[in-house]
This record gives C-alpha cells, structure tokens and sequence, in this order.
C-alpha cells in the first residue's frame, strides 16, 4: 500500500489530505496519531471510503507535452518585448546589478526591425487566444520612448481589429505629459514602481549618483492625479519589500497616503531565484506579514471591516481563493502527469530581449543558456521548452512520492543551472514549498471553519 | 446561378467552407480571406484546420477579394474583436454592392458589444418564419417515418457539422435522397435545413418548441421525401462543470424529444479516455437525449477550462493529425463503439456503411434507394 496523504491539526482539530483524491478530510485525534504512524489498518478504513487509494503516478510528465508544439504555434497569449538593457536607476536589488546570476545593465536598444518582428510572430501564433498582450519593459522602457511610440504605431497597422493590451512596467521618474497623453490615447495599463515612504523607497531605488528617487516619482504622480485623474485612476503600483524595508512602515505609507490612496498596490517580496547570497528577512518582517494577513483572513470571515485590511494585503483574498480552487476534488488515476507549478514556457508571457531571444518570461535570468527557449529568426525551440515544461523529471521519484504534488509552484526559474535544469537548485526549494502547501491547507480549513463561502467570493472577485 | 462567395475573415470557424466547398448549394467560393497578421496569407486553408491539403489558398488583400465576390460572409473571429473594426469592412462591402451576410456567432460579438448589427446585413442561417405550434392534446408528436441519423457533439470545433456533411455526401452518392437539418449557421450554405430561431426563444415553452420542432421536421419529410433525416445539433449536450454550463445542454435536449434518432454519432474532443468515462456519456446520451451512440467522432482539438476569472475560461488546441490518429488507432479499437475522424476519410467510409448497414437491418426502419 502507497497511498500519498499528510497529517495536519488546527486549533479546531485535526486533519489529514488525501492526494489521490485531492481532499482535506477532517478526522479524529486517535486517527491523527494512527496516520502518523502510517498504521495500516486506519489506512485500510480510509480506503474503504474511497479515499487513500494507491498512488497510480509511475512517471512525470506534463499532460501538455504533446499539445506543446501546438500551444507555441497557436495559444501565444502574451509577449514582452526588452526596449532596451538601460535604466536610469541603479535600483540595489535590480537583477541587473550584480546580486544575481543575470545579465547587467547596458545600452543594447532594441531594433524597431526586431519589435515589428516580435509583433508579427506574437499575431501569428496566437489564433486560440482571445485576448492577446504586449508589454514593454526593460531596463526602464521609457529612455526609448521614440521606440516604443514606433512599435505601438506598427501595432495598430497590422492589428486589423484585433484587441491587444498594452502594459508597460516603469520606474515613473521619466513620466511626462506627452508620454502619459500617450498612454491615455493607446489604452496602456501602466505598472510604476514605488516601494513605500521615502526613507525606504529612497534605500534601494536610487539615481546612479546615489540620490533618491522617491521624490521625482511622488511630484510627478500628485501631477498626474490633478490633471489626468482618469488615467491615475488605473495606474497600479509595485512595492518591493527589500530585506532592508521596514514592512510597517510602507505599511502605513501605502495606506495613509493622500495621493495614492485610490491605488491597487500589490507588494512582492526579493526572489531568491538566482540570487548570489541569501535573501533573509528579520522577524520584523515576518511579524508584520503575519499579522496583516491575518487582518485580511478576519475580515474574509466577517470579523472585521475592509477599512483595517492594508492595501498590501488585500490581494491575500485573491490568492486564497486560488488556493482554494486547487482544491476542487479529483482523481489522480493517471501514471504520467507532473506536478502544478510551472506554465507552458512561451504560450502565457513570452519574453523578447533587445537581440530577439526568447525567453519563458521576464523573470528568468537572461544569461542562462538553458532558459533562452528560441531566437525571433528561428522561432521557439520545442525540445528546449518540452525539457523546462517537465521541471519535475529532474526530481521524479521525490515529486512521485511528495503530498504537495498539486500545490507544487516550481517552475524551471527554480531550478536554473544555467546549461541544464539543476536537481540540486530544485530539491533546495522543496521544504519550502512543501510548508506553504501545509500552510495554505491550514487556511482552507480555518477559513471554512469559520463559513467563509468560497464559491460566493470567487463570484464577487470577477 | 452560383454566387461568387468571399469570406472573412477566414478561420477555423469557418473552415468547412473551404474544406467541402465542392459540396457548397448555390455558392462558389472565391476567395478565402484573412487579415495579413494571421499569418495565414498564401497558406493552404489545411494549415487553420490540420486535415489534409485542400488546395485553397488564403489571402490577404480584402479589397481583390470583394473584387471577385457577388456576396461575402463575415465571420466571427475566434479572438477578441473591436467591432468598429467590422463596421468598417461591412460598410467597405456595402459600398461596393456586395450581398452581406454575417454568422450568427459575429451577431452575438455584436450583441456583446452593445452594437446594433449594421443595416443592410442579413443573419447565415436565421430561419425565424417557421410555424409556431403550441403544444395542448390535439397537438402533439407526429411520427417521423424515416430513418433519423442524429449528430450531437459536447462543445464548439467536435466537427459535428463537418460529420453531417461528409454522411451526407456517402448517402447522396450512392442514390439516397437526404434531408439535413442543422443549428450551425454555415449550414445554409450547403441546402440545409436551419433550426428555426424559436429554438432559441426564452420567452417560447420549451413544450411548444418540442412539438413545433417536430412538425417542422415532419414538414421537411413531407416536402422533401428524404429516404434519410441528418439532424445535427451544434450546441453542447452537457456542461462541463458548475459554472460552465453550455447552457445545461438544453438545445440537443429538446430537439431529441422532437424526434428519436434510429442512429447517432457523438463527436468528442480529443483526449485519452477511459471505457467508464466513454461508458457515462454513452449512458447520458442514451436517457437524456433518447439517442444510443454508435459512433465516436474525435476531432483533433483539444479544450482546456482555464480559471474562471478569465474572461473567456475555453481554450481550444489543436493536436497533429497523427497523434489523433494512433490514439485512435491504439486506445479504443477495443472499445465496443466504432471511432473515427472527419480527416480520415477511410475511417468516415467505414461508419458510412456500418449506418448503412445498420439502417437496412432494421424492419422499422426502411430506408431505400
């Protein structure tokens, strides 16, 4: 008998989740402790209800293998094109600074000749796509402003009707009337940088001289807002919680502010993807994040109004109802399948350099040999992104064998070793990811305890 | 006289067009167009569909195309449109003469739009003049007296259409009359018979569209004399899940109490299936839709329910013909209900005469030729 299940106990009880079956079943004590020791009997009790059944699993391999070649020729959703390698800011925990495996800054621009190329292969292999993107990014993408107005005119030659969304991602300290009259004229949603009150922001995200840029962002935003309130209305707002940051305080910035208080804000804490050293946040952190998510799960339950949830935490809503729809019942019967983490690489955010290289998406590091899926000129390499979509051979018979099977978030980022997909990198990741399923089935449980209606609120969120 | 017909912008919404334009009833395809950012400009229209070469070519140019055309079809693209967009193409088309049609999926882009449809188009298909009955004791379901063979299918691109047609020409050749009925808007291109709008109608009981249905099938029979009735039915015949609900499979639902079919073909998505799975649907179809399913149709496309925050959660991918073929091939020549493929034509022949074969066994059912 090799049933897969973990135990768990709350406050209010004790729990064990079945993998076969996908379910959080609630038991008694004496069965929590029984499980524990993978007593066979109580196991057998448990079969007879039709859970615990044996693991079937004999292999990894993504169900959408086959459909790869298919997805890359005809489902491409979303593509992001580098502007150029260049930015105005030398922000300390950028990528491109030195504290990851990555490339560094330069001023590589991309040719508006690769951009319209970009744009070509983006419309011609994404007929199943009914909504398609283009984003803009960099570097910061607005140095090449003359460019991207270019691109954007050749997008709508060739669109033909066709709706596109456009997105751009900045630093905001080069946002000036024309650019933004730009952006209101073209529909772009724009995504500015902004890691919290001055002191904190002024930290990490800085001018090459060393000098702040939280004062540049924040005049030019209070403009926008009093002439523009419309398009200010939709900016969105990424905070960087650096290990430096002092959570509260961004906190109560993001939250008190005048001028940003209509803003979404979502925060995002340093990736250790690729770092060179250890990313490591003090208890502080971890008291703060604590207790904020917390507020956001009493409001969720009814015990507290939305005006004591902080803006940074509102998206915890969000996730939980994601989390909780990983949990819809069902069977795993097959022998081959893979865990849930990774996207199909290319098909959801395509990623272009300034010299035409594909990438998964922006967030992998672009001078890993292994994660360059494709070159505008010769199209996607399908054996590169099959290998980056089945992470989860490298590590097969310990995904086989692991309870969080279909909570796993590891992607091939996680597991980069720059010629080849690295076991090592991966499997250091595990106890990491094993603790936040465990910690994620706590909550559902919790939660639902409490009567908080999941199905209602994922009606809501739309 | 045939009318030269354009189409666009070409997809695989509208592939069948191409695909058996040697079958079209009064029309001529012309020209096959899609915008130049398709990629599809001087590509085979098998490259959309993945079946076998056609020898069709697609193009870009919108302007030869309305050159070459008497009437021109609008179809709805299988991504997100700006409507504005087609008012112009439409109006474009208007201004040089050309009889407009549009497809009843662009009617609903234009209804989702909040858009009126622009004056001067006509709806492919639309068929809102039929005889509405009302269903009391006198009137009630009439015997059809011939043979019904009934494709119904679990979502949009099953190819059921494509079935009917291929069925239809097997039939045809060998001598037998047949009538067609259909709810998939090309099908008026091909002399079929459109499901009345009043199928459709919220506001009609759904007893008086079962009987009406009926009679308007009887109707058909009694003009037509068909020695065969294919009745195929576009919509999904269940839903996927709670809240992908294909509209509860209503559609199929009430045509199939209109009239029992001696034979069925169900048309599936591709996918590895398992007998219990094949088995329930079979079961399914056998109570609620009063249909035994004989054969499978599998398509070479795949659907994959993504979040349902997304504001379309169906995705559709298209497989190789040969990995649809071998899984055919290997997974279900065990499986006691014949499968084929509308891109295998020896497969279609082989389930053309075993409906034949099954017709003509039958003592209550006569079919002759």
């Amino acid at each position: 008998m090799n049933p897969i299940y973990k135990t768990f106990s709350t406050l209010s009880g004790f729990y064990v989740y079945d993998r076969s079956t996908n379910s959080i079943i609630n038991i008694e004590r004496n069965e929590f402790d029984l499980l524990n020791k993978n007593d066979n009997q109580t196991i057998i009790q448990f079969k007879k209800k039709g859970y615990m059944k044996d693991n079937s699993i004999e292999r990894i391999r993504h169900l959408s293998t086959d459909y790869l070649k298919h997805y890359l020729h005809n489902n491409i959703e979303q593509l992001t094109i580098q502007l150029t390698q260049n930015c105005n800011l030398r922000c300390s925990y950028c990528p491109y600074m030195g504290g990851y495996d990555n490339r560094k800054y330069s001023n590589k621009i991309i040719s508006i000749e690769t951009i319209r190329k970009g744009i070509d292969f983006l419309f011609a292999h994404s007929q199943n796509s009914k909504q398609i993107a283009i984003g803009f990014y960099g570097g910061e993408p607005l140095l090449e402003m003359p460019l991207l107005k270019e691109a954007v005119e050749y997008i709508e030659e060739v669109k033909e009707g066709r709706e596109v969304v456009l997105t751009l991602t900045t630093n905001g300290t080069l946002l000036t009337d024309d650019n933004v009259e730009f952006f209101m004229k073209k529909s772009f949603q724009i995504l500015i940088s902004l890691d919290g009150a001055k002191e904190y922001h002024n930290a990490n995200r800085v001018f090459p001289n060393g000098e702040g840029s939280f004062d540049v962002i924040m005049k030019k935003l209070r403009h926008i807002k009093e002439k523009y309130p419309t398009f200010f209305s939709k900016l969105t707002i990424n905070s960087v919680i650096s290990t430096n940051n002092d959570l509260s305080c961004s906190n109560d910035f993001f939250n008190a502010d005048e001028v940003l208080e209509q803003l979404v804000v979502n925060m995002t804490t340093l990736s250790e993807h690729n770092s060179k050293d250890s990313i490591l946040y003090d208890d502080s952190f971890k008291i703060i994040n604590d207790f904020e998510t917390c507020k956001a799960y009493l409001y969720m339950i009814g015990k507290i109004s939305q005006r004591h949830v902080s803006k940074l935490y509102k998206s915890s809503i969000g996730q939980v109802n994601s989390i909780y729809k990983t949990l819809e019942p069902h069977e795993i019967k097959e022998k081959e399948t893979h865990p849930g983490g990774p996207c199909l690489p290319g098909v959801s955010r395509l990623f272009m350099d300034v010299d035409g290289n594909f990438y998964p998406c922006e967030r992998v590091s672009e001078s890993s040999e292994i994660m360059r899926i494709g070159h505008i000129d010769s199209g996607i390499d399908i054996v590169k992104a099959k290998y980056l979509l089945n992470v989860g051979a490298i590590t097969e018979q310990e995904c086989i064998n692991c309870f969080a099977f279909n909570f796993c978030k590891a992607c091939c980022s996680s597991a980069d070793g720059n010629t080849e997909l690295s076991r090592e990198k991966k499997l250091a990741n595990c106890n990491n990811i094993k603790y936040s399923a465990l910690t994620d089935m706590k909550l559902i449980t919790m939660l639902k305890k409490f009567n908080y209606n999941f199905e209602e609120s994922a009606y809501e969120e739309k | 006289m045939d009318k030269n017909l354009m189409i666009y912008p070409f997809n695989k919404r509208v592939s069948a067009i191409a695909r058996y334009a040697q079958l079209l009833k009064g029309y001529i395809l012309t020209a096959a167009v899609s915008p130049k950012n398709y990629g599809y400009d001087g590509k085979d229209v098998s490259y959309i569909d993945g079946g076998e070469f056609v020898g069709i070519t697609i193009t870009s140019s919108f302007r030869e195309g309305l050159e070459q055309c008497d009437c021109i079809l609008f179809s709805a693209s299988t991504f997100l449109m700006d409507m504005n967009y087609y008012e112009e193409k439409i109006q474009e088309a208007g201004n040089c003469g050309k009889e407009i049609w549009i497809t009843k999926e662009l009617v609903k882009d234009f209804i989702n739009a909040q858009k009126s449809i622009p004056t001067g188009v006509k709806v492919l298909g639309s068929n809102p003049d039929q005889l509405r009955v009302s269903y009391n004791d006198t009137n009630t379901i009439q015997e059809i007296n011939v043979p019904i063979l009934s494709l119904f299918q679990v979502g949009e691109f099953c190819h059921g259409f494509d079935t009917q047609l291929l069925m239809a020409e097997r039939f045809e050749k060998e001598g037998y009359r047949v009538s067609k009925v259909s709810s998939n808007t090309l099908g008026a291109l091909f002399n079929v018979h459109m499901v009345p709008d009043y199928i459709y109608d919220p506001h009609m009981p759904y007893e008086d569209k079962i009987v009406s249905f009926n009679h308007f099938l009887n109707s058909i029979v009694e003009d037509n004399q068909p020695d065969i009735l294919l009745l195929e039915v576009e919509e999904a015949i269940l839903p996927y899940n709670n809240r992908i609900t294909n509209h509860f499979g209503v559609i199929p639902t009430i045509i199939s109490k209109s009239a029992q079919a001696d034979v069925s073909i169900l048309s599936l998505y591709y996918s590895d299936y398992d007998k219990e799975y094949l088995d329930r649907l079979r079961t399914f179809c056998r109570y609620a839709l009063n249909a035994e399913v004989n054969y499978i149709n599998m398509t070479n496309e795949t659907m994959f329910v993504k979040e349902i925050n997304y504001t379309d959660p169906l995705h559709y991918v298209s497989v190789d013909r040969d990995i649809l073929l071998n899984s055919i091939g290997s997974n279900f020549k065990d499986y006691d209900c014949m499968f084929f493929h509308t891109y295998d034509l020896v497969s279609v022949d082989a389930v053309y005469r075993d409906i034949l074969c099954k017709l003509s066994q039958n003592e209550d059912v006569v079919i002759t030729g």
